[in-house]
Order: C-alpha cells, then structure tokens, then sequence
C-alpha cells in the first residue's frame, strides 16, 4: 500500500521534476516519509497549498492598495519563499525571489506583475500536487 | 565507561555547584572542582545529597537513547555509540511547511525535535523548561514579531545554547550577520539533511569548551578558545564575557563537517590585525627580546596563547629568514662585517656591510635585529629601526664608504643615523595591502624628509649624489633637489629622499623605496644637482648611484630603456659616471640609490664624495655592464648581495674604489628584472625591501621595491629619464598593491 502510493507519486513527482515544476527538495521530501510519519508529504503539500493560497490572498489585497507596505508584502512573500523551497516547488520559489526584488525596490508595478506569475505558477503546481494527493488517495482506497 | 564501570557519574548537563563542588558535566566527561565528588552508579542509586540531579541525569539519558533501553543499561554507551541521538532540538519558524520539513529532517537524524511558531513561545519554553531542556536552537532568520536576530541574542543573553540561524535567504551579509550575533551556524532552507546531521558538533563543541576552559584554570592561555580577540564588541562580547567560550562561535562556520569529537584547540587565525600587532610588539621589543611570553603580554590579546605565539614568531622567524637570505645569497661585501648581514635585506637592521659608517650617520648599526620587515602577505612591517640603521651605509643601502656619510641620504633609507627618527618616521607599518603601505610609507618619507633635510647642498655637483662634502647629506640635499628638477613626475616616493639625503646625520630614507616621486621634487630645491641627479634622487652620493642603476635594473624591467637613458644621463651628470644603460630600473634606482646603497657591487663600494662616477658604475649596471657583481640585470635575480651597482660596465663588482664598503650588499637588491625579491638591499630596511620587490622587473614580489608610494603617484607616462624614477615607483607600487602576497607562501 505504502508502496504503491509512493509509486503513483513518484511518478507524479517525476513528471514535475522534469517540466521543472519542482527541483531535488521535494525528491528528498519523499526519502524522509517513512513508517513513523507515512503521511508526511502528503500533509506537507497540503499545508503548503493552502497557506500558499493564503498568501496570494494577502498579496492580492495588500498591493490592491494605493499605498502599499512592502515591507508586509515582503514578508508574505518571503514565507512562501521559504514554503516553496521546502518543497521544492521551484518555479515558485523563483518567482517569489524576484517579487523581493520589486519589493525592495518598491515598485508597485513590479510587484503587480511579479504576482500575478505567481499565482500562474503557484497554481500549476498545487494543482499538480492536489491530483497527486487524490491519486494517492485514489490508490490507497482501492486497494483497501 | 564500559559496561563493567561501577561508578557513573551522571550529572545534567550544565554547571551545578553544590557544597562546594562545582560539576560540569557535558556527555564528554565530568570535570570537578573542589568538594567531593558526588556519583551515582549505574542503576541510579547516588547519594543522597544529590539525588535530585542525578535523577534528572538519568532520565536525560533515557530519553536520550531510542526509547527506554537506558534504564540499567550503561549510559555511558549513549554518549559513547549514540550521541547525537537524542539531541534535543528546539525548531523555530513562523512558516509551518518549513517547520514540518525541518522536524522531519531533524527525526530524520534521530534527533528530538519540538517546534515552535515563534520567538517568544520559544524563550517561554526555554525559560520553563530550563535550558537544559534542550540541546540545541534552530531558528529562522525572518520571523514576525520576533526575528531570528532577537531571538538568537536573547538566549545568548539568558542561557548557553548553541543557535542556528535557518534561512531560505542565502545572502553573505544575513549570514555574517548572524555570525556576529553569535550564531553557531548558518543553514539556508531547505536544511539538507547532512548539514542537520553535523549540527550535533556545536553542541559538542560548546560542552567541550566549558569543561576546559573549568579543568584549566590556572592555564587558561593554553586552553582558550578560538580566535583570539582583539576587539570584541556587540552581542558577542556579552556572550563571551558571559560564557568565557564563545569566543569560537565566529568560526564555527568552518568547522562543519568535521569530526569534532575529540577536544581539539581551535586554531587561532592570525589575521591581518593580529599580526600587525604582533609585528609591532617583536619589534618593539626587538628582535632579541622578542620572546613569546613577552610578546603575549605586550599584545594583550584576549584568547591568545603563549604557544599560539611562539609558533606563529617561529614562523615569522622562517619567514625572514628566508626571505633575507635568498636575494642576499652571495655576500660579497666586502667587509667582513657586512657579510654577516643578515639578510633580511629588509631592511633590518642589518648591518650589513656597512663598512663605512661613515655612511650612515646611522652608525651602522642596525638595528638590530629588529625583524626585518616584512613584506608580503602580512603587509609591509617597516622596520623603523632598520632604517636608521642599517642603512646606513651598511644596511646595504648605502655603499657608503666609510667616510661618507654623505651617503646619507641616498641611502634614504638609512637616513637617519638614529633609530629614532626612523623609528618616528617609520613606525610599523604593517599592511596587507600594498597600496595602504605605500601612502603610508611615502607620508613617512614626506615625515623624514622634511626633518631630515638639511643641509642642503648645492654643491656638489659633479657627484650627482655624492655629497661633495664629506657630510653626508649634503650631496643628498642636492640631490633632492635635482629630483626635483629633474624628474619630472617624480612624485614621489622619493620625495623622502630628499630629505633624507639632506640631512648629514639622518638620510632618512630617502625615499622609502619607492616615493621617489614628488617628495623629492618639493623637498628639494634646485641644486645643482638637478640636473644630474635625475633619477637618483636618493642618493646624492654616488653610493645612491651605485644602487640605484642596480634597481633600476631590476625594477625596470621593463622599461629598461628608460632607465638606461637616464642612468647615463646620470652618469654624466654625476661626474661623469657613467650610468650605464641600465635601463630604466637605473633610473629607478637612482632614486633609490639611497636605498640601494648597497646595492651595486658586490663588494661594498665606497662611494666616495669625489667620486662618484666610480659610483655610478656601479650602480649603472644597467643592463649592459657587466657588473659582475650585481647582477642584477635582469636575469640575475639577486645580484651579489649587496653590491648592487653594477655600475654599467664597470666592474661591477666592488664599486669602483670610492664606495666604501659601506655599499653593503645587503641588498642586493637590484635584481636584475627577473629575480624575484631578493635584491632588497638590505640596507633599505623594510620599505626597501618592499619595493625591491616590486621592482623586480615587475615580476616577482621581491625586486627592490623603492621606496613606495602611491602607485597612482607615479604615472607611468613618460618615461623619461627624469621621470623614469617615478615612473619606475609606479610601476611598482601598482605591482605591489595588486600582487597578492600570499601568506600561505610566506609560511
């Protein structure tokens, strides 16, 4: 069972890795489920996926503003900086590390733009990992 | 302990004192002090008194191994075959996917996690639990409310744990700054699991340095910690004042990796600071008192051991060693009391030929043993001392012959016959970097020229730079001037020279090797050498000549030309000496001739106030000339000691008659382009030294570096005769501001 689940994400994950959606973190994310702790990935990306979809949220309505603190909106973006790389959503990451940058330079536009890649990229892959996770589950119930 | 051990001492980790005993135990081994010592065996049972803390020991131990095996199983094995198992870990991140990802790495490890979303329920835990509780801190940088900063700062403050900064933000500066706030470590996320898997080693390492800094108390030196501290200040130094160990923290970052399971001394990084203050104190102390006890003490350095010291003077002491003795491989001066020269055509104090005192108000002596200078990696370390002395005529620096003092002031580096105002005008002067040394050496040429300049002279006129009068300065004022005049650009460096020749008594370095620039030009008024003395501003006397064509050679490399043109216009200025083509580094070493003294040939040759043409052979050995002595021309890197004017042509070995001895070899410093180093006349002291080395045709780092200065003084437009000196400075100034010594080669 725990095999099989861990096939059907594998390949998932493989398929992610390839298009470049996600890079060697979430590899080891996979190696560090074992049998203490055998629904830690799923519970992982599935925190990640939600708190992601909070911070766009946030972002959202935070640079909807006129006057806009970058300094929140940088620290929003930075947590899902850090979320991504934990998982190894990469694309995100990235696109998180040039939000700083139009942070920093405080660049409402930039920071507009910047957003709205994220939540392109950001989607793609929660959505990707979502159907992992039901795939999974899929998996699991069947061969209940 | 094995399993047979009747006796466990258990302990929790920390520091506890109880009637009188203090314990510090840390899983690596238990230290006492005073009191009786209080055990427990292995099943528990202790004595009374002090059952309570053992109790908690035990359970530590048990919670430590994987589950329960502990109870009445040797603890010792846990510290033995399972640390770092067990360790506890408390996670801090505001991020609750970070903070999943980072307990499932640590578990990975087999450590205890617990985790937190913020700083303050983090300090809450660690102040209820005790910090004991835990073994280890990891915390993001960037957290709301309470970042990673404060965090870290506060439980420096308040208890002994070692931190690790996390951060998905990889920059240097975060990094460093997490470091000064006394961070153990620096992890950028996603923490990869072989770094987590080491971070058991600060843990370690903290314990380890408690228990010896407690066993060692009454030598303490021997048993500090990490980098000695020169200054400490901030969020550190509360720490380390606190905790008298963690002074390490810094440099933990290097240790990852490594097993540290064995108690070893940290390493103390002798870096830039450090090392300049311990130049400064061997050299105030002088080389023959310079003894390791003293050296600690007069250092006064937190952290730095009498051993920490007496390694790295024995290195020092390689290092000049070798440093003297290659360039001042064949000693030829011919006095015998030259030869023994040491070396260090640094400059130090290096007797070096000097058979004229005359040469050198300095009074030949050198300074002693002063360390030479040393140059390179660790900066250029003038050597006060070894200018006044030794260069006077015998550093090398100044063939000066016997009776000439005059030579003074070409021996710009000898200038002054005291120590004292070279010691003033040239204090330790340390620098990694060759720039910073020039601008300093060439303030200080500027210093000692001013002084120095006395007498100026006009007359002399024939002997560029020979002082006509027997008074040593005097041709030097002359010369100064002629720089003046005659060079162009000179701007420089040997600015000092002048002044330094001008006096009688003190030829201040003339040009501290390497300022031949401007110095010279402003000091100097129009003397009837100008015109003669283009280049060699240094040294008034021939022996400035004699040297000067020598490194020029070697300096000029390059512009060799250049230098020949000068030299002879040198030559013919001076009384017709003859300056032989030796190319540009003639020129050069005009300037520096006081520098060079010695250079030229190989026995020391006297230069005397007549006549300085012999001189100028010598020092001319420009390319051409064969100077045997000196050979500096390139290809030979390290002229005869000390002779370094190879006067063109002419035999170069012993400078035609009139250089007295005094043209100490030392210095042989003119090498010809190619050699490296070594032709430092000695007699120039440390700056020359440094420039000689520059000078090596640019190529290596040792050369004779003239007095330095600013390499942006010398501008390397034209090389003109006049401007060649400086030219020739610049050159070497810029090759030495970019050459990269290398400590490493050094040691």
């Amino acid at each position: 069972m725990a095999a099989t689940m861990k096939l059907s994400t594998l390949g998932y994950a493989a398929s992610m890795l390839s298009t470049g959606l996600l890079d060697e973190q979430f590899q080891k994310l996979l190696l560090l489920q074992n049998k203490s702790d055998p629904n830690f990935v799923a519970e992982t990306i599935t925190l990640f996926c939600e708190d992601g979809e909070h911070t766009i949220g946030e972002l959202t309505k935070r640079l909807d503003k006129q006057c806009v603190n970058f300094d929140e909106v940088a620290a929003f973006v930075h947590k899902l900086e850090g979320g991504s790389a934990s998982v190894g959503a990469k694309r995100v990451k990235n696109t998180c590390i040039r939000f700083l940058d139009f942070c920093k330079e405080k660049s409402r536009d930039g920071c507009l733009k910047t957003l709205d890649t994220l939540r392109v990229v950001f989607y793609e892959v929660s959505g990707k990992f979502k159907d992992m996770l039901q795939l999974e589950q899929q998996q699991a119930e069947a061969t209940k | 302990m094995g399993s047979n051990c009747s006796l466990h001492l258990a302990w929790p980790e920390g520091k506890h004192l109880r009637n009188d005993v203090e314990v510090r135990w840390s899983k690596y081994g238990l230290k006492f002090t005073g009191g009786e010592i209080i055990c427990a065996n292995q099943k528990g049972t202790v004595l009374p008194a002090t059952r309570q803390p053992l109790e908690e020991g035990w359970k530590r131990l048990e919670g430590m191994a994987s589950g329960d095996r502990r109870h009445g199983k040797e603890p010792a094995a846990v510290e033995e075959d399972n640390f770092p198992e067990g360790l506890r870990v408390l996670a801090v991140d505001d991020d609750r996917v970070c903070l999943r990802v980072l307990e499932a790495v640590l578990r990975e490890c087999k450590y205890k996690p617990t985790g937190v979303m913020d700083g303050r329920t983090a300090l809450k835990l660690l102040r209820e639990k005790g910090e004991d509780h835990f073994d280890l801190v990891i915390t993001d940088v960037h957290m709301p409310d309470m970042d990673g900063f404060q965090l870290l700062e506060l439980i420096g403050l308040e208890m002994d744990l070692p931190v690790i900064m996390l951060s998905v933000n990889g920059e240097k500066a975060t990094m460093y700054k997490g470091i000064k706030h006394g961070a153990c470590d620096y992890i950028v996320k996603p923490a990869d699991i072989k770094e987590i898997r080491n971070i058991w080693q600060h843990v370690v390492r903290k314990n380890h340095v408690a228990v010896i800094h407690n066993r060692s108390d009454s030598d303490d030196a021997d048993q500090r910690v990490a980098r000695p501290v020169i200054g400490k200040g901030g969020a550190k130094s509360k720490k380390c004042s606190k905790k008298k160990r963690n002074d390490g923290e810094g440099s933990d970052d290097d240790k990852r990796g490594r097993r540290r399971n064995t108690w070893k001394k940290p390493r103390v990084s002798w870096t830039g600071e450090l090392h300049n203050r311990f130049l400064e104190v061997v050299y105030r102390l002088g080389v023959d008192r310079a003894v390791p006890k003293a050296i600690l003490e007069m250092m006064n350095v937190h952290n730095l051991s009498r051993e920490n010291v007496a390694s790295h003077l024995q290195k020092y002491r390689l290092f000049l060693k070798r440093v003297t003795d290659d360039p001042m491989k064949p000693n030829h001066m011919g006095d015998s009391s030259e030869s023994r020269r040491n070396a260090s055509y640094m400059g130090m104090s290096h007797q070096g030929v000097l058979p004229s005192s005359a040469l050198c108000p300095c009074g030949s002596h050198n300074l002693n043993a002063a360390p030479p200078s040393i140059l390179g990696p660790h900066g250029l370390s003038i050597q006060p001392r070894n200018w006044a002395m030794s260069t006077v005529g015998n550093g090398g620096l100044m063939p000066d012959t016997g009776s000439r003092h005059a030579s003074g002031p070409p021996v710009g580096l000898f200038a002054n016959t005291s120590d004292q105002p070279m010691q003033d005008a040239f204090p330790r002067i340390h620098f990694r970097s060759g720039k910073a040394y020039h601008s300093v050496l060439r303030q200080k040429l500027m210093e000692v020229n001013t002084s120095v300049v006395p007498s100026s002279h006009p007359g002399t006129s024939s002997v560029a730079a020979e002082m006509p009068n027997g008074g040593q300065l005097e041709p030097a004022n002359q010369f100064l001037v002629q720089p003046r005049e005659q060079i162009g650009h000179f701007s420089g460096p040997m600015g000092m020279a002048p002044s330094a020749m001008g006096t009688h008594g003190d030829t201040q370095l003339p040009y501290l090797a390497g300022n031949c620039t401007n110095p010279w030009q402003n000091n100097v008024a129009p003397s009837s050498f100008a015109g003669s003395m283009v280049g060699a501003p240094l040294l008034p006397s021939s022996q400035v000549n004699v040297n000067l064509p020598q490194i020029n050679q070697t300096i000029f490399a390059p512009s060799s030309s250049e230098m020949a043109v000068f030299q002879n216009e040198q030559q013919n200025q001076m009384a017709g000496t003859n300056i032989n083509n030796t190319t540009s580094v003639d020129i050069y070493s005009q300037q520096m001739t006081p520098l060079f003294n010695m250079a030229s040939n190989a026995a020391p040759v006297e230069m005397t106030n007549a006549n300085f043409s012999p001189m100028n052979q010598m020092m001319v050995n420009g390319g051409s000339t064969s100077s045997p002595s000196l050979n500096l021309q390139a290809g030979n890197p390290v002229a005869p000691p000390a002779q370094m004017a190879n006067g063109g042509g002419s035999s170069s070995s012993a400078l035609p008659g009139h250089l007295d001895s005094s043209v100490v070899p030392p210095a042989q410093m003119v090498n010809g382009g190619g050699s490296s180093s070594s032709s430092l006349p000695s007699h120039l002291g440390s700056s020359v030294a440094l420039q000689t080395q520059m000078l090596n045709g640019g190529e290596g780092a040792s050369g004779i570096l003239p007095v330095q200065d600013d390499p942006a003084r010398w501008h390397d437009s034209d090389h003109q005769p006049t401007y060649s000196t400086s030219n020739f400075l610049e050159d070497i100034f810029a090759s030495m501001a970019s050459q990269d010594f290398n400590p490493d080669a050094l040691w």
